[in-house]
């Protein structure tokens, strides 16, 4: 929990961001971020971009089903795709090799902060400068 | 701490609308991933050995544990047989 503390604040300092609560359980905590000087969340600006793109809706519905699933037993770390540095914490939503992926900061079994994402249609995230994007902001 | 209303209900209105069928079909893909991931922690067997044992990547296992994938019945019969226990009972 400590160290959980820590990234929070760490993150908070240092990018200009607010958290904000998505959804809470007993077992879990949902929460995004918002950009200064932004009127939108990161989880928001995600959804708003896929919500109506009939070829991605699909895999946002895989996503957004699993995160409600997990909201009852826990962010396990196995449900996750490493993603960045190891010492990030980022990680991504689905595991697939390809297709949409969210970017979340899991900073426990209990803690989820998801922020943006987009379509992987690069070998890595890096070769794409709008998820390169995405990971650097988390 | 503020509230995401916003983010909140689109999230609630996607899952919610979310047809039966991809329900269900995530229901197993979850039941699934659970139990392989049940049998290793028994076990004390690592994603790597699985692999191995399966002829697969370490990649491919993590995709597996996932809880989305969608299995093929000759991969299931494979991880089956590895762990010499029946994933699905028809």
């Amino acid at each position: 929990m400590y160290l959980c503390r820590v990234k929070l604040y760490k993150l908070l300092d240092m990018t200009k961001a607010k958290i904000l609560s998505l959804e809470q359980t007993e077992n879990a905590g949902l929460f995004t971020i918002i950009f200064e000087d932004e009127n939108q969340s990161e989880f928001v600006k995600f959804v708003n971009k896929f919500k109506d793109d009939a070829v991605r809706m699909n895999d946002l519905r895989i996503i957004l089903n699993q995160i409600d699933k997990m909201l009852l037993k826990g962010f396990e770390e196995r449900r996750f795709r490493p993603e960045g540095k190891m010492s990030d914490g980022v990680a991504a939503l689905p595991v697939y090799k390809n297709g949409l992926r969210l970017y979340c900061l899991r900073m426990s079994d209990s803690v989820l902060i998801v922020g943006n994402g987009g379509v992987k249609d690069t070998k890595t995230y890096e070769e794409n400068e709008d998820l390169n994007g995405y990971v650097i902001n988390l | 701490m503020k509230q995401d209303l916003e983010g909140r209900k689109l999230f609630r209105q996607i899952v919610d609308e979310t047809p039966a069928e991809l329900k269900t079909q995530l229901r197993f893909s979850d039941s699934i991933a659970e139990k392989i991931d049940g049998i290793l922690k028994e076990r004390g067997m690592s994603q790597r050995e699985l692999a191995k044992k399966t002829n697969k990547t370490e990649a491919e296992v993590s995709r597996w544990l996932g809880g989305t994938h969608n299995f093929t019945l000759r991969t299931l019969a494979k991880i089956s047989l590895v762990l010499g226990e029946d994933l699905i009972r028809v």
